[in-house]
């Protein structure tokens, strides 16, 4: 498990995280989301003992991870820009990260690259960007792990290779227990992957939930009242995050529960009334607009 | 560990492109001259081989080959030892790096240690390449031997130790900052701080003639590069030793800074917070202070006040640039006042230190109890330089041909006696200096510079530029030029009239301790350092002679120049014209004119010799030189050609005469004779002497005084009409 208990780090006079609390799961997808120059990145490189914080604790299974190499052994790190050696192929790579991670496994490294279709023997810097992640992302499942930091890894990836990513995330984690922290400012591609999500927002963490827990307590109804019938009145019982209308159709989102809603709605006797999927984008603009912060100030 | 050598095998591997690169460099700039000046060299000895003085070559250029040879110091070990800190260090200065290596399980200590580690294999493995490749053309030449190759494997390893200081000043450079750029100025900082010092010290001398406190020259030698460079002076095992323990300082502290340095400070100018502050006032103040005396010794007259604004100007002004550096910004210019404003008071002290201990020494004529001793040089030439930099540089110059052989035997420079005595000249009577300096001070408050009033040509009439270096009991030393006239002038008041001044200079140089100082060349030798002499003709138009000597030859000559030196007057030397040069000639000079060694000649003490030496000419002539009377070098001379020096605009006048007359030849010998050599600062008056001996076609030029005999003047119509009489001035010298 991963504690961070009141991190604050500074650079010169700017503030990039403070007070952060947060708890990372074992076994779990842990999306670290935000805007650019949330604090995203800046954590990341702390919890992988890049940068010390200037207050608080970062502890991995118990343990401090700045300058503790034992602890180390523990993640990989794939910053959003990777280094790799000059005139270094991928064969090289996978050369160093075995003499530093005792746990890397070479032959799986092969087996990775031959399914990615990237060529252990051709210079890296011929590789595209998308191609570069591909790589990040093999070597990191193969050092064997038990974290792997990933700072906006899926950004650059296609969608079938992000698709093929998740997959392998997915089969580590249900194999070794692997979990992966990802951060991204781009909700979509976390929809399906993330189970916990920690929201950042100018250093400090706006929340920090289950998105199951999340998408529980909200919910949106699309429905077209009988005539003379105000949805407001329907359902004001709930609090109303979001009144769309195109006509006679209303789209409401709501805070509370799915079966609550519905019988709010059944007892009005639309005309038509169904509740509709919620992205996690509009679950994160409708908490935030909650706490106070509007859409204007999010730019997701 | 396993880690660590694991991770070295794989950076040697991904550095292997940067050691061969540095092989074929070493190679280029040692061994190929190496190969080329050994052959050089055995063409030149096919004919006259001696073994001893091959030998002594071919440990030079070994020296050379491998190690920290003369001027080579900088490409061959200084120029490796920046660019491979430079080239470890980058991992150090990008983020992306940064993350990398400190995202791995590693500890920041062993990839430093690993880095750091490489680039000194990287330079042994091409120095030690190098090295058995010299082995191999040395053999293949047929010039190794054992001595050869172990004074070769000392020298490879002083020039190792003295890479990896350099290369460890470097890179704890590249630890402090977090750029290339940055990273060459600290570095630069590191090497230059402490003898930027020294010669502010020195520039302060030079700018204020001032007195000032003994302080130690080693000052300079704490420069990492400036010691390396100064090493192959100081004794093989000392400089081996302190550059090791140097090494090891740097190296250690390099391992702690490793160790605590943030990886945010990548991409940043400096890596310490803290020490940007201190850096932008150190580096702003002697920034100032060099802009200061820069300034000053351009304009060159009333030095405080130009030195102070150039100080505060320039401190201002890199104020500026340091903060554009630091911040890579252009609108962060003056963003740091407050390290600014330091930096200014910092001027401001320093000017007003200047200004109350120089200024008033400015016309300071020690007391005769106050001194300790003084040297006393006069140039023939006019100079307003400062005397302590004439001196300094003479200083250098001998320091740097160090009296020593590689196998430690004394040999002795070749050096003008002028430059020699003043090293070592100790005239203690304080009576005869603090008049002499207050008969030198006289003119226009002592400080050496040219009245603005005085026509350029006259200026330079009959005076004397004089640098006297004087030792108090109080420990300071007081340096001053002066520039003296040896005239009376209508429009100021003088204190001594040009006849005392010449008195002055007459009990000078009549003095027993000056004359010891002056000649000291001659009488610090040894009969037994004497193998040989020569003389060289004042004329130039006899061939130089030389005749090897035995002890009791060399003893008796010896002893007669002593004699006949410190018998020399004043008189004697402004009216007689010296006969020629004496060489006194040492070790190794048994058959050749001279040793030899990279780009310096070898040889003795060389002395001016009068006709009036009646014992030294008696003594020479006993061993079997030829000493030619006036009659018996008219006798050889063929012809002498005469030509009117170019005048005023430096337009010959394009006339020349021939004379074959025994008659008039010797006429013309008679009238010049006593003149050749003294060249009169009136061009007009000069005339270029051409003569032709049995001996040889030309023996060069010298002055006349005046256009006589009279047939010469007519014939070459150098009227008095074609002189301007403004510029006739009697010299009190006739």
């Amino acid at each position: 498990m991963i504690k961070i208990t009141n991190v604050t780090k500074s650079f010169d006079d700017i503030k990039a995280l403070n007070n952060v609390t947060l708890d990372v799961a074992e076994g779990s997808v842990f999306g670290l989301i935000g805007t650019n120059g949330a604090g995203k990145s800046t954590l990341l490189r702390i919890l992988s003992g890049v940068l010390k914080q200037d207050e608080g604790e970062v502890l991995i299974d118990g343990s401090s991870v700045f300058e503790a190499p034992d602890v180390k052994l523990n993640f990989f790190f794939i910053p959003d820009e990777a280094y790799f050696f000059k005139s270094s192929t991928p064969k090289t790579i996978a050369g160093y990260y075995s003499a530093v991670y005792p746990g890397f496994d070479m032959t799986r490294f092969k087996s990775l690259m031959t399914n990615f279709s990237l060529d252990t023997k051709r210079r890296i810097s011929t590789f595209s960007k998308g191609m570069k992640k591909q790589l990040s992302v093999i070597t990191a499942i193969c050092a064997n792990t038990k974290y792997i930091y990933c700072d906006e890894t899926f950004d650059g990836l296609d969608p079938v290779m992000r698709q093929a990513v998740k997959s392998l995330f997915a089969e580590e984690m249900e194999q070794r227990g692997l979990t992966p922290i990802i951060a991204s400012h781009n909700l979509r591609e976390l929809e399906d992957i993330c189970e916990n999500i920690g929201y950042l927002h100018k250093g400090g963490v706006l929340l920090s939930q289950n998105v199951n827990d999340l998408k529980l307590g909200i919910c949106k109804i699309q429905l077209v009242p009988k005539e003379g019938t105000n949805p407001n009145e329907i359902f004001k019982a709930f609090k109303t995050y979001k009144h769309e209308t195109r006509g006679n159709l209303h789209t409401l989102t709501l805070k509370g529960n799915i079966e609550e809603v519905e019988a709010a709605a059944k007892a009005a006797s639309p005309v038509f009334s169904e509740i509709l999927p919620l992205t996690l984008e509009e679950i994160f603009i409708s908490e935030a607009e909650s706490i106070g912060y509007s859409i204007k100030q999010l730019t997701l | 560990m396993k880690t660590f050598f694991s991770l070295l095998r794989k950076e040697l591997k991904q550095s292997l492109g940067f050691g061969i690169l540095t092989l074929v460099y070493v190679v280029f700039v040692r061994l190929i001259p190496f190969i080329s000046g050994v052959i050089n060299n055995l063409r030149y000895y096919e004919t006259n081989p001696t073994e001893k003085v091959w030998q002594e070559i071919i440990l030079v250029y070994v020296n050379n080959a491998v190690s920290s040879g003369s001027f080579t110091h900088i490409p061959a070990v200084i120029l490796p030892a920046v660019l491979l800190a430079i080239v470890f260090c980058t991992y150090l200065h990008s983020r992306k790096t940064a993350d990398f290596y400190n995202s791995l399980p590693v500890k920041k200590t062993t990839v430093f240690g690993v880095k750091y580690i490489c680039g000194i294999i990287i330079f042994v493995l091409a120095y030690g390449i190098n090295y058995i490749f010299m082995l191999i053309a040395s053999v293949s030449m047929g010039v190794l031997t054992g001595k050869a190759a172990l004074i070769g494997l000392g020298c490879l390893v002083q020039g190792i130790l003295g890479f990896w200081l350099i290369y460890s000043s470097c890179f704890l450079a590249g630890l402090l900052t977090a750029s290339v750029i940055t990273q060459i100025v600290m570095a630069a900082i590191i090497n230059g701080i402490l003898p930027t010092i020294f010669v502010l010290k020195t520039g302060v001398l030079s700018c204020f003639y001032m007195t000032y406190l003994n302080t130690s020259d080693e000052i300079s030698n704490l420069s990492p590069v400036v010691y390396f460079i100064k090493s192959s002076s100081l004794g093989t095992i000392k400089s081996t030793l302190i550059l090791a323990a140097a090494s090891v300082v740097f190296t250690a502290v390099c391992f702690f800074i490793s160790k605590i340095r943030p990886a945010e400070a990548s991409e940043k100018a400096l890596a310490f917070k803290r020490t940007a502050a201190p850096l932008r006032v150190i580096f702003s103040f002697i920034c100032g202070i060099i802009g200061g005396f820069v300034l000053q010794a351009m304009f060159d007259i009333g030095g405080i006040l130009v030195f102070a604004v150039g100080l505060f100007a320039v401190t201002i002004i890199s104020s500026i640039i340091i903060e554009i550096i630091f911040s890579f910004d252009f609108t962060a210019a003056l963003k740091k006042k407050r390290c600014l404003l330091i930096a200014v008071i910092a001027d401001a002290v320093f000017a007003a230190v200047i200004l109350s201990t120089v200024k008033p020494y400015n016309t300071y004529v020690p007391a005769a109890e106050e001194i300790e001793y003084a040297s006393i040089c006069m140039n023939e030439l006019a100079s307003d330089e400062s005397y302590k930099m004439q001196i300094e540089d003479v200083s250098d110059y001998l320091s740097d041909r160090n009296m020593e052989s590689y196998n430690g035997e004394k040999l002795y420079e070749w050096s003008w006696y002028r430059d020699n005595a003043f090293d070592n000249m100790r005239i203690t009577d304080g009576e005869l200096v603090h008049n002499i300096l207050d008969v030198f001070s006289d003119d226009y408050e002592g400080v050496a510079f040219t009245l603005p009033d005085v026509p350029a040509d006259r200026e330079n009439l009959n005076s004397y530029s004089i640098c006297v270096k004087c030792v108090l009991k109080n420990g300071r030393e007081y340096y001053r030029s002066y520039y003296m006239r040896l005239y009376d002038l209508d429009d100021y008041v003088q204190n001594y009239t040009a006849e005392e001044k010449i008195d002055a200079i007459r009990t000078l140089l009549n003095s027993e301790e000056y004359k010891k100082g002056f000649y000291s060349n001659a009488f610090d030798l040894e009969p037994e350092d004497i193998k040989a002499a020569r003389i060289a003709n004042n004329l130039n138009f006899h061939e130089d002679e030389k005749l090897a000597l035995d002890d009791e030859q060399a003893e008796r000559l010896l002893t007669a120049v002593k004699n006949d030196l410190m018998n020399t007057t004043y008189d004697q030397i402004v009216t007689e014209n010296p006969y020629g040069t004496l060489e006194l000639m040492t070790k190794y000079t048994e058959k050749y004119d001279s040793y030899y060694i990279g780009d310096s000649y070898y040889t003795g003490a060389e002395v001016i010799i009068y006709s009036s030496y009646e014992e030294t000419m008696s003594v020479l002539k006993d061993i079997g030189f030829k000493i030619y009377s006036d009659e018996e070098i008219i006798e050889d001379i063929e012809k002498i050609t005469l030509s009117p020096y170019p005048d005023e605009n430096n337009y010959s006048q394009g006339l020349s005469k021939e004379y074959t007359d025994k008659t008039q030849i010797a006429e013309i010998y008679y009238s010049f004779k006593e003149n050749i050599g003294r060249m009169i600062r009136v061009p007009s008056e000069n005339l270029d002497v051409s003569i032709k001996s049995v001996y040889s076609e030309d023996s060069g030029n010298f002055s006349v005084k005046k256009p006589s005999p009279n047939f010469v003047a007519e014939d070459l119509n150098m009227t008095s009409s074609k002189i301007s009489e403004e510029l006739i001035v009697e010299s009190p010298l006739d």
